[in-house]
Protein backbone atom coordinates (compact mmCIF):
# COMPACT_ATOMS: atom_id res chain seq x y z
CA UNK A 1 0.00 0.00 0.00
CA UNK A 2 1.28 3.45 -0.85
CA UNK A 3 0.90 6.53 1.31
CA UNK A 4 -1.91 7.92 -0.76
CA UNK A 5 -4.08 4.90 -0.13
CA UNK A 6 -3.00 4.90 3.51
CA UNK A 7 -4.22 8.46 3.82
CA UNK A 8 -7.78 7.52 2.89
CA UNK A 9 -7.63 4.62 5.33
CA UNK A 10 -6.19 6.87 8.03
CA UNK A 11 -9.14 9.15 7.63
CA UNK A 12 -11.47 6.16 7.63
CA UNK A 13 -9.78 4.89 10.77
CA UNK A 14 -10.45 8.16 12.58
CA UNK A 15 -14.06 7.90 11.53
CA UNK A 16 -14.32 4.26 12.58
CA UNK A 17 -15.41 3.39 9.05
CA UNK A 18 -12.73 0.98 7.89
CA UNK A 19 -13.45 -2.66 7.25
CA UNK A 20 -11.38 -5.27 9.11
CA UNK A 21 -9.39 -5.89 5.98
CA UNK A 22 -8.69 -2.18 5.55
CA UNK A 23 -7.73 -1.87 9.19
CA UNK A 24 -5.23 -4.70 8.83
CA UNK A 25 -3.66 -3.21 5.72
CA UNK A 26 -3.41 0.16 7.40
CA UNK A 27 -1.68 -1.39 10.39
CA UNK A 28 0.83 -3.07 8.07
CA UNK A 29 1.56 0.21 6.38
CA UNK A 30 1.85 2.19 9.59
CA UNK A 31 4.28 -0.40 10.96
CA UNK A 32 6.72 0.48 8.22
CA UNK A 33 5.97 4.15 7.48
CA UNK A 34 6.96 6.70 10.12
CA UNK A 35 5.59 9.57 8.00
CA UNK A 36 2.12 8.11 8.04
CA UNK A 37 2.39 7.43 11.77
CA UNK A 38 3.15 11.09 12.33
CA UNK A 39 0.39 12.04 9.95
CA UNK A 40 -2.07 9.98 11.93
CA UNK A 41 -1.13 11.76 15.15
CA UNK A 42 -1.60 15.11 13.42
CA UNK A 43 -4.97 14.15 12.04
CA UNK A 44 -6.10 12.92 15.44
CA UNK A 45 -5.10 16.26 16.94
CA UNK A 46 -6.97 18.04 14.17
CA UNK A 47 -10.16 16.13 14.86
CA UNK A 48 -9.84 16.84 18.56
CA UNK A 49 -9.19 20.50 17.85
CA UNK A 50 -12.20 20.68 15.58
CA UNK A 51 -14.43 19.05 18.14
CA UNK A 52 -13.23 21.44 20.82
CA UNK A 53 -14.66 24.31 18.78
CA UNK A 54 -18.20 23.17 19.46
CA UNK A 55 -20.23 25.82 21.23
CA UNK A 56 -23.57 26.09 22.93
CA UNK A 57 -26.10 27.96 20.81
CA UNK A 58 -27.29 31.39 21.99
CA UNK A 59 -29.78 30.89 24.81
CA UNK A 60 -32.44 32.95 23.07
CA UNK A 61 -32.14 31.23 19.69
CA UNK A 62 -35.21 29.07 20.17
CA UNK A 63 -37.29 31.94 21.47
CA UNK A 64 -36.35 34.21 18.60
CA UNK A 65 -37.17 31.49 16.07
CA UNK A 66 -40.56 31.00 17.71
CA UNK A 67 -41.15 34.74 17.82
CA UNK A 68 -40.51 34.96 14.07
CA UNK A 69 -42.82 32.02 13.49
CA UNK A 70 -45.64 33.60 15.45
CA UNK A 71 -45.43 36.59 13.17
CA UNK A 72 -45.89 34.39 10.14
CA UNK A 73 -49.08 32.77 9.01
CA UNK A 74 -49.74 29.30 10.39
CA UNK A 75 -48.34 26.40 8.37
CA UNK A 76 -50.14 26.40 5.08
CA UNK A 77 -51.28 23.01 3.99
CA UNK A 78 -52.08 24.09 0.51
CA UNK A 79 -50.59 22.76 -2.65
CA UNK A 80 -48.93 25.19 -4.91
CA UNK A 81 -48.88 24.04 -8.46
CA UNK A 82 -46.40 26.12 -10.36
CA UNK A 83 -44.23 28.34 -8.35
CA UNK A 84 -42.29 31.11 -9.94
CA UNK A 85 -39.96 33.56 -8.31
CA UNK A 86 -40.84 37.12 -9.27
CA UNK A 87 -37.58 37.49 -11.10
CA UNK A 88 -38.83 34.92 -13.55
CA UNK A 89 -41.85 37.04 -14.40
CA UNK A 90 -40.54 37.75 -17.86
CA UNK A 91 -40.12 34.06 -18.43
CA UNK A 92 -43.75 33.49 -17.50
CA UNK A 93 -44.87 35.93 -20.12
CA UNK A 94 -42.67 34.34 -22.71
CA UNK A 95 -43.91 30.90 -21.80
CA UNK A 96 -47.51 32.01 -22.04
CA UNK A 97 -46.82 33.74 -25.31
CA UNK A 98 -45.32 30.58 -26.67
CA UNK A 99 -48.02 28.29 -25.32
CA UNK A 100 -50.02 26.91 -28.22
CA UNK A 101 -53.50 26.96 -26.77
CA UNK A 102 -53.28 30.40 -25.33
CA UNK A 103 -53.58 33.58 -27.27
CA UNK A 104 -50.19 35.21 -27.31
CA UNK A 105 -50.33 38.46 -25.38
CA UNK A 106 -48.08 41.30 -26.27
CA UNK A 107 -45.25 41.77 -23.86
CA UNK A 108 -46.38 45.07 -22.55
CA UNK A 109 -46.46 46.18 -18.99
CA UNK A 110 -49.23 44.74 -16.86
CA UNK A 111 -51.43 47.77 -17.37
CA UNK A 112 -51.12 47.57 -21.13
CA UNK A 113 -51.57 43.83 -21.41
CA UNK A 114 -54.07 42.38 -23.82
CA UNK A 115 -57.54 41.71 -22.41
CA UNK A 116 -56.95 37.96 -22.15
CA UNK A 117 -53.86 38.66 -20.19
CA UNK A 118 -55.68 40.96 -17.84
CA UNK A 119 -58.31 38.30 -17.36
CA UNK A 120 -55.74 35.65 -16.63
CA UNK A 121 -53.79 37.72 -14.29
CA UNK A 122 -54.55 38.94 -10.83
CA UNK A 123 -51.86 41.24 -9.62
CA UNK A 124 -50.72 42.06 -6.14
CA UNK A 125 -52.58 39.31 -4.39
CA UNK A 126 -51.51 37.78 -1.12
CA UNK A 127 -49.77 34.40 -1.30
CA UNK A 128 -52.91 32.81 0.10
CA UNK A 129 -54.53 33.69 -3.20
CA UNK A 130 -52.52 30.91 -4.72
CA UNK A 131 -55.00 28.64 -2.99
CA UNK A 132 -57.92 29.96 -4.88
CA UNK A 133 -59.29 28.58 -8.05
CA UNK A 134 -59.19 30.97 -10.93
CA UNK A 135 -62.29 30.68 -13.02
CA UNK A 136 -61.07 30.09 -16.51
CA UNK A 137 -64.09 29.19 -18.65
CA UNK A 138 -62.31 27.39 -21.49
CA UNK A 139 -59.82 25.30 -19.68
CA UNK A 140 -60.90 25.44 -16.07
CA UNK A 141 -60.88 21.70 -15.52
CA UNK A 142 -57.48 21.05 -16.94
CA UNK A 143 -56.00 24.29 -15.86
CA UNK A 144 -52.88 24.29 -13.77
CA UNK A 145 -52.16 27.17 -11.53
CA UNK A 146 -49.10 29.23 -11.81
CA UNK A 147 -48.46 31.26 -8.80
CA UNK A 148 -45.95 33.95 -9.18
CA UNK A 149 -44.77 35.18 -5.91
CA UNK A 150 -41.86 36.41 -3.96
CA UNK A 151 -41.91 35.81 -0.24
CA UNK A 152 -45.03 37.41 1.12
CA UNK A 153 -45.11 40.30 -1.29
CA UNK A 154 -46.82 40.45 -4.62
CA UNK A 155 -48.16 37.52 -6.51
CA UNK A 156 -49.99 37.03 -9.74
CA UNK A 157 -52.01 34.05 -10.89
CA UNK A 158 -52.13 32.60 -14.33
CA UNK A 159 -53.72 29.54 -15.73
CA UNK A 160 -52.28 27.37 -18.42
CA UNK A 161 -53.07 23.88 -19.57
CA UNK A 162 -50.68 21.21 -18.20
CA UNK A 163 -50.05 19.84 -21.68
CA UNK A 164 -48.34 23.10 -22.50
CA UNK A 165 -45.70 22.40 -19.94
CA UNK A 166 -43.58 19.29 -20.25
CA UNK A 167 -42.40 19.79 -16.68
CA UNK A 168 -45.93 19.88 -15.29
CA UNK A 169 -46.87 16.90 -17.41
CA UNK A 170 -43.88 14.99 -16.07
CA UNK A 171 -44.72 15.96 -12.52
CA UNK A 172 -48.23 14.58 -12.94
CA UNK A 173 -47.04 11.46 -14.75
CA UNK A 174 -44.46 10.59 -12.12
CA UNK A 175 -46.42 11.99 -9.20
CA UNK A 176 -43.27 13.73 -8.09
CA UNK A 177 -42.03 17.31 -7.90
CA UNK A 178 -40.11 18.41 -10.98
CA UNK A 179 -37.77 21.35 -11.01
CA UNK A 180 -37.16 22.81 -14.44
CA UNK A 181 -33.63 24.19 -14.61
CA UNK A 182 -32.31 26.62 -17.15
CA UNK A 183 -28.78 25.34 -17.18
CA UNK A 184 -26.67 22.45 -15.96
CA UNK A 185 -26.44 23.16 -12.24
CA UNK A 186 -23.41 21.80 -10.39
CA UNK A 187 -25.66 19.88 -7.99
CA UNK A 188 -26.77 17.68 -10.88
CA UNK A 189 -23.28 16.39 -11.58
CA UNK A 190 -23.14 12.65 -11.33
CA UNK A 191 -26.83 12.12 -10.61
CA UNK A 192 -28.71 9.37 -12.44
CA UNK A 193 -30.04 10.85 -15.62
CA UNK A 194 -32.32 9.73 -18.43
CA UNK A 195 -32.60 11.24 -21.88
CA UNK A 196 -36.13 12.17 -22.90
CA UNK A 197 -37.50 11.83 -26.42
CA UNK A 198 -37.46 15.55 -27.03
CA UNK A 199 -33.80 15.73 -26.12
CA UNK A 200 -34.35 16.89 -22.56
CA UNK A 201 -32.43 15.40 -19.66
CA UNK A 202 -34.24 14.19 -16.58
CA UNK A 203 -32.17 13.85 -13.43
CA UNK A 204 -33.46 11.79 -10.53
CA UNK A 205 -33.06 13.58 -7.20
CA UNK A 206 -32.71 11.51 -4.11
CA UNK A 207 -35.71 12.63 -2.12
CA UNK A 208 -39.08 14.17 -2.83
CA UNK A 209 -38.05 17.48 -1.37
CA UNK A 210 -34.77 17.68 -3.29
CA UNK A 211 -36.47 19.46 -6.19
CA UNK A 212 -37.76 22.25 -3.98
CA UNK A 213 -34.40 22.56 -2.25
CA UNK A 214 -32.72 22.88 -5.62
CA UNK A 215 -35.28 25.44 -6.70
CA UNK A 216 -34.76 27.40 -3.52
CA UNK A 217 -31.00 27.36 -4.01
CA UNK A 218 -31.36 28.69 -7.55
CA UNK A 219 -34.49 30.83 -7.65
CA UNK A 220 -33.35 32.60 -10.79
CA UNK A 221 -32.40 29.49 -12.66
CA UNK A 222 -35.16 27.08 -11.84
CA UNK A 223 -38.92 26.68 -11.70
CA UNK A 224 -40.66 24.21 -9.46
CA UNK A 225 -43.62 22.14 -10.61
CA UNK A 226 -45.63 20.21 -8.09
CA UNK A 227 -48.02 17.43 -9.04
CA UNK A 228 -51.57 17.18 -7.83
CA UNK A 229 -50.55 14.21 -5.72
CA UNK A 230 -47.01 13.53 -4.60
CA UNK A 231 -46.61 9.77 -4.35
CA UNK A 232 -43.00 9.22 -5.36
CA UNK A 233 -40.12 9.20 -2.91
CA UNK A 234 -37.85 10.94 -5.35
CA UNK A 235 -38.12 14.13 -7.35
CA UNK A 236 -36.70 15.22 -10.66
CA UNK A 237 -34.75 17.99 -12.29
CA UNK A 238 -35.56 18.63 -15.93
CA UNK A 239 -33.03 20.25 -18.23
CA UNK A 240 -34.65 21.07 -21.55
CA UNK A 241 -32.56 21.15 -24.73
CA UNK B 1 -38.02 8.38 15.40
CA UNK B 2 -41.76 7.88 15.65
CA UNK B 3 -42.11 10.47 18.41
CA UNK B 4 -40.60 12.99 16.09
CA UNK B 5 -42.95 12.09 13.28
CA UNK B 6 -45.93 12.35 15.58
CA UNK B 7 -44.63 15.71 16.70
CA UNK B 8 -44.32 16.93 13.13
CA UNK B 9 -47.84 15.80 12.37
CA UNK B 10 -49.02 17.73 15.39
CA UNK B 11 -47.24 20.85 14.18
CA UNK B 12 -48.69 20.49 10.69
CA UNK B 13 -52.12 20.08 12.25
CA UNK B 14 -51.78 23.57 13.61
CA UNK B 15 -49.87 23.35 16.89
CA UNK B 16 -47.16 25.78 15.95
CA UNK B 17 -45.78 26.07 19.49
CA UNK B 18 -44.76 22.41 19.30
CA UNK B 19 -42.13 23.46 16.76
CA UNK B 20 -40.11 24.78 19.72
CA UNK B 21 -39.48 21.16 20.74
CA UNK B 22 -37.82 20.50 17.39
CA UNK B 23 -35.79 23.68 17.65
CA UNK B 24 -34.56 22.79 21.10
CA UNK B 25 -33.67 19.28 19.99
CA UNK B 26 -31.60 20.45 17.03
CA UNK B 27 -30.41 23.97 17.80
CA UNK B 28 -26.95 22.90 18.92
CA UNK B 29 -26.31 20.88 15.77
CA UNK B 30 -27.72 23.50 13.46
CA UNK B 31 -25.93 26.36 15.18
CA UNK B 32 -22.56 24.61 15.18
CA UNK B 33 -22.84 23.68 11.51
CA UNK B 34 -23.59 27.33 10.73
CA UNK B 35 -20.80 28.49 13.00
CA UNK B 36 -18.18 26.32 11.31
CA UNK B 37 -19.42 27.29 7.86
CA UNK B 38 -19.56 31.06 8.40
CA UNK B 39 -16.87 31.40 11.05
CA UNK B 40 -18.47 33.85 13.45
CA UNK B 41 -21.16 33.76 16.11
CA UNK B 42 -23.23 36.63 14.86
CA UNK B 43 -23.73 35.22 11.37
CA UNK B 44 -24.12 31.73 12.80
CA UNK B 45 -27.01 32.88 14.91
CA UNK B 46 -28.73 34.51 11.94
CA UNK B 47 -28.12 31.50 9.74
CA UNK B 48 -29.40 29.07 12.35
CA UNK B 49 -32.52 31.14 12.75
CA UNK B 50 -32.99 31.26 9.01
CA UNK B 51 -32.55 27.50 8.74
CA UNK B 52 -35.22 26.87 11.36
CA UNK B 53 -37.58 29.35 9.74
CA UNK B 54 -37.07 27.62 6.41
CA UNK B 55 -37.76 24.30 8.06
CA UNK B 56 -40.93 25.77 9.50
CA UNK B 57 -42.09 27.13 6.18
CA UNK B 58 -41.28 23.94 4.32
CA UNK B 59 -42.41 21.46 6.92
CA UNK B 60 -45.32 20.34 4.75
CA UNK B 61 -42.80 19.28 2.11
CA UNK B 62 -40.94 17.11 4.56
CA UNK B 63 -41.36 13.48 3.55
CA UNK B 64 -41.34 11.28 6.57
CA UNK B 65 -39.39 8.57 4.71
CA UNK B 66 -36.26 10.66 5.14
CA UNK B 67 -35.01 11.26 8.63
CA UNK B 68 -35.88 14.69 9.90
CA UNK B 69 -32.31 15.42 10.92
CA UNK B 70 -31.04 14.63 7.42
CA UNK B 71 -33.67 16.93 5.98
CA UNK B 72 -32.79 19.68 8.45
CA UNK B 73 -29.05 19.33 7.79
CA UNK B 74 -29.76 19.70 4.10
CA UNK B 75 -31.76 22.85 4.63
CA UNK B 76 -29.09 24.25 6.93
CA UNK B 77 -26.34 23.37 4.48
CA UNK B 78 -28.18 25.20 1.71
CA UNK B 79 -28.73 28.24 3.89
CA UNK B 80 -25.01 28.34 4.70
CA UNK B 81 -23.93 27.84 1.09
CA UNK B 82 -26.26 30.60 -0.09
CA UNK B 83 -24.81 32.87 2.53
CA UNK B 84 -21.25 32.07 1.51
CA UNK B 85 -22.08 32.61 -2.16
CA UNK B 86 -23.48 36.03 -1.44
CA UNK B 87 -20.48 36.83 0.67
CA UNK B 88 -18.19 35.76 -2.15
CA UNK B 89 -19.65 38.40 -4.42
CA UNK B 90 -18.08 40.94 -2.13
CA UNK B 91 -14.37 41.28 -2.70
CA UNK B 92 -12.79 39.14 -0.06
CA UNK B 93 -9.61 37.20 0.10
CA UNK B 94 -10.33 33.59 -0.60
CA UNK B 95 -8.26 30.53 -1.18
CA UNK B 96 -9.14 28.78 -4.35
CA UNK B 97 -8.90 25.07 -4.60
CA UNK B 98 -10.07 23.95 -7.98
CA UNK B 99 -11.13 20.63 -9.38
CA UNK B 100 -14.63 19.39 -8.74
CA UNK B 101 -14.32 15.80 -9.78
CA UNK B 102 -13.48 13.39 -7.05
CA UNK B 103 -12.09 10.70 -9.29
CA UNK B 104 -8.62 11.10 -10.63
CA UNK B 105 -7.86 13.95 -8.32
CA UNK B 106 -4.65 13.41 -6.53
CA UNK B 107 -4.59 13.73 -2.83
CA UNK B 108 -2.17 16.28 -1.59
CA UNK B 109 0.29 14.22 0.26
CA UNK B 110 2.59 15.82 2.69
CA UNK B 111 5.92 16.08 0.92
CA UNK B 112 8.36 13.97 2.84
CA UNK B 113 8.83 13.97 6.54
CA UNK B 114 7.81 17.24 8.12
CA UNK B 115 10.61 19.10 9.82
CA UNK B 116 10.36 19.48 13.60
CA UNK B 117 8.96 23.02 13.42
CA UNK B 118 6.34 21.78 10.96
CA UNK B 119 4.97 19.33 13.42
CA UNK B 120 1.56 20.07 14.64
CA UNK B 121 2.03 20.88 18.25
CA UNK B 122 -0.12 19.10 20.71
CA UNK B 123 -0.76 22.26 22.58
CA UNK B 124 -4.15 23.90 22.59
CA UNK B 125 -4.87 24.01 18.88
CA UNK B 126 -8.45 25.22 18.95
CA UNK B 127 -7.74 28.71 17.80
CA UNK B 128 -5.36 27.58 15.12
CA UNK B 129 -7.84 24.97 13.91
CA UNK B 130 -10.57 27.55 13.85
CA UNK B 131 -8.49 29.90 11.72
CA UNK B 132 -7.45 27.08 9.44
CA UNK B 133 -11.06 26.00 8.98
CA UNK B 134 -11.88 29.52 7.82
CA UNK B 135 -9.31 29.15 5.07
CA UNK B 136 -10.46 25.72 4.01
CA UNK B 137 -12.75 25.60 0.98
CA UNK B 138 -16.40 25.26 1.88
CA UNK B 139 -16.84 21.79 0.41
CA UNK B 140 -14.15 20.40 2.69
CA UNK B 141 -15.29 22.45 5.65
CA UNK B 142 -18.79 21.14 5.25
CA UNK B 143 -17.87 17.48 5.07
CA UNK B 144 -15.45 17.76 8.00
CA UNK B 145 -17.98 19.55 10.15
CA UNK B 146 -20.72 17.06 9.39
CA UNK B 147 -18.38 14.20 10.23
CA UNK B 148 -16.34 15.42 13.17
CA UNK B 149 -18.50 18.06 14.84
CA UNK B 150 -21.95 16.73 14.01
CA UNK B 151 -20.84 13.10 14.24
CA UNK B 152 -22.75 11.95 11.18
CA UNK B 153 -21.88 8.62 9.61
CA UNK B 154 -20.64 8.43 6.01
CA UNK B 155 -24.08 7.23 4.99
CA UNK B 156 -25.81 10.16 6.66
CA UNK B 157 -23.38 12.64 5.13
CA UNK B 158 -23.97 11.04 1.73
CA UNK B 159 -27.70 11.55 2.15
CA UNK B 160 -27.33 15.15 3.29
CA UNK B 161 -24.99 16.10 0.46
CA UNK B 162 -26.38 13.82 -2.26
CA UNK B 163 -23.07 12.05 -2.69
CA UNK B 164 -22.12 8.42 -2.60
CA UNK B 165 -20.28 7.15 0.44
CA UNK B 166 -17.08 6.56 -1.53
CA UNK B 167 -17.00 10.22 -2.42
CA UNK B 168 -17.64 11.18 1.19
CA UNK B 169 -14.74 9.00 2.27
CA UNK B 170 -12.24 10.42 -0.20
CA UNK B 171 -13.45 13.97 0.35
CA UNK B 172 -12.93 13.61 4.09
CA UNK B 173 -9.39 12.36 3.57
CA UNK B 174 -8.71 15.27 1.24
CA UNK B 175 -10.27 17.76 3.66
CA UNK B 176 -8.13 16.54 6.55
CA UNK B 177 -4.94 16.81 4.55
CA UNK B 178 -5.81 20.27 3.34
CA UNK B 179 -6.65 21.43 6.83
CA UNK B 180 -3.39 20.05 8.16
CA UNK B 181 -1.48 21.74 5.39
CA UNK B 182 -3.11 25.09 6.11
CA UNK B 183 -2.32 24.70 9.79
CA UNK B 184 1.31 23.87 9.17
CA UNK B 185 1.65 26.74 6.74
CA UNK B 186 0.06 29.26 9.05
CA UNK B 187 2.31 27.99 11.82
CA UNK B 188 5.25 28.72 9.62
CA UNK B 189 3.94 32.10 8.75
CA UNK B 190 3.56 33.05 12.35
CA UNK B 191 7.12 32.02 12.98
CA UNK B 192 8.43 33.86 9.98
CA UNK B 193 6.44 36.95 10.88
CA UNK B 194 8.02 37.13 14.26
CA UNK B 195 11.47 36.84 12.80
CA UNK B 196 10.60 38.90 9.70
CA UNK B 197 11.78 36.13 7.46
CA UNK B 198 9.01 35.20 5.09
CA UNK B 199 9.55 31.76 3.68
CA UNK B 200 8.43 32.23 0.11
CA UNK B 201 9.63 28.80 -0.76
CA UNK B 202 6.83 27.22 1.19
CA UNK B 203 4.06 28.75 -0.87
CA UNK B 204 1.85 26.30 -2.61
CA UNK B 205 -1.09 26.49 -4.95
CA UNK B 206 -3.33 26.75 -1.93
CA UNK B 207 -2.06 30.16 -1.23
CA UNK B 208 -2.84 33.30 -3.05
Amino acid sequence: MNCEEALVLLSGHLDGQNSEEEAARLQDHLAQCPDCRRLMEDLKALDAGLLSLEEEPPTDLCESVMEAIRQEAPVRKKKRRWVWPTTAAAAVLILLAGAGTLAAPKLHTTEDAAPQMARMMATAVEPEMAEQEIAEPETADEAAEISLYSGTAEAALYTAAPEDSPAQALAEERQAPVVLVYGALPELDGLPCEALEDGGLLYTLETAESASILWEAHPDEAVLYLPEETAAEVSYALLLP
Amino acid sequence: MTDEKALIRKILDGDQEAFAILVTAYEKQVYNLCLRMCGNQEDARDLAQEAFLKAWRRLQFYQSEASFSTWLYRLTTNVCIDFLRQKKRRPTVSLTVDGDSEEGQELDLPDGAPSPEDRLLHQETSRAVQKAMEQLDEECRLVLTLRVVEDLSYEEIARVLDLNTGTVKSRLARARIKLRKILLQSGNKLESNSSNQPKEGRRTRHEL
